[in-house]
């Protein structure tokens, strides 16, 4: 069954929205709440459509009198959900979750620690400076672009 | 020992402005004066080395973190001489006791004004310290600035 108009557009602008989101696991769940609601919408409408046929092609494959109950409460029941459907998908359009954008990027995942010890991680501080220090030493002796922008051994800078 | 201080001073000269202070023996690991402290006196390595640090946010928790050093000759504590007074660093002998000689500003600032041809020189030493480590930082800051635009534009 083809989706109305309106529907697939949304439906297209959806895709590729989900298409993104669903590099974020986070995201899954916004996913979910809005397939289900277009599968409600669905399934009513299904249902309105078996119902329309049990009740009018009256097929010859059923039991007398099943067409004639069923058509009708399918229907119904059809009716019903479309209609429940309907205002979840118009009124309450399902806001992405805070921070979209931002918090798109999927956390990794809990690594064990390999933080080197805190004295060490001062002294590479010191190290650095004290090289950082040397470098702009030259460039002060030798005032040149190369010299300015020259790289060091540092961590930190590589 | 000949100081950067006393660049370009005779020796009388010189000796005339070192008999303004005193000796200082700085303990390994101790502090000769802290961020933020009144800078009152001006100090001049004669023996070890002085360690000069900035607190910086490491992990949660404040550390001292290495700026420079100051090798014997070499002066520490020019705030002394530059309004507000305050020094803007920390300065700590490193692993071996340190010595410095102590110069009181009040007594350097009477000694100028006795002697100033003296002062002369001594301000054009104090502006040369000065001038190196504002052209080493605005050098090493360009370094730093160049890092962060490569690492936000990449």
């Amino acid at each position: 069954m083809d989706v109305p108009g309106a529907f697939k557009g949304e439906q297209d602008d959806f895709s590729a929205l989900a298409a993104r989101m669903s590099l974020n696991p986070a995201s899954r769940d916004f996913k979910e709440l809005v397939m289900r609601r277009y599968n409600m919408l669905l399934t009513g409408l299904l249902m309105i459509g078996a119902g329309v046929y049990l009740f009018f092609a009256r097929p010859q494959i059923l039991s007398l009198g099943f067409d004639e109950l069923a058509g009708p409460f399918l229907w119904c029941v059809g009716i019903a959900v479309a209609c429940a459907a309907v205002p979840l998908l118009v009124l309450r359009t399902p806001v992405p979750p805070t921070g979209f954008f931002t918090d798109s990027v999927a956390k990794p995942p809990a690594m064990p620690s390999r933080q080197v010890p805190m004295e060490v991680l001062l002294l590479q501080i010191e190290n650095h400076v004290r090289l950082e220090q040397a470098a702009a030493e030259s460039f002060l002796k030798f005032p040149t672009h190369d010299q300015l922008h020259s790289k060091t051994p540092s961590p930190f800078v590589n | 020992m000949r100081h950067d201080f006393l660049n370009g001073l005779s020796s009388v000269e010189a000796e005339q402005a070192l008999s303004l202070g005193t000796r200082v023996i700085v303990p390994s690991e101790t502090s000769l004066f802290k961020l933020g402290d009144t800078a009152d006196r001006l100090f001049l390595v004669e023996r070890g080395r002085i360690k000069l640090t900035l607190p910086m946010w490491v992990r949660g928790r404040e550390e001292n973190i290495f700026v420079e050093e100051r090798c014997p000759g070499q002066a520490v504590g020019w705030s002394a001489l530059i309004p507000p007074y305050r020094f803007t660093l920390t300065a700590t002998a490193t692993l071996h006791d340190a010595e410095v000689t102590a110069l009181p500003r009040e007594a350097l600032l009477k000694h100028f004004a006795a002697n100033p041809v003296g002062g002369y020189k001594i301000a054009l030493n104090l502006a040369v310290v000065i001038g190196h480590r504002l052209q080493l930082f605005q050098t090493m800051w360009l370094r730093e600035m160049q890092r962060t635009v490569e690492s936000r534009s990449a």
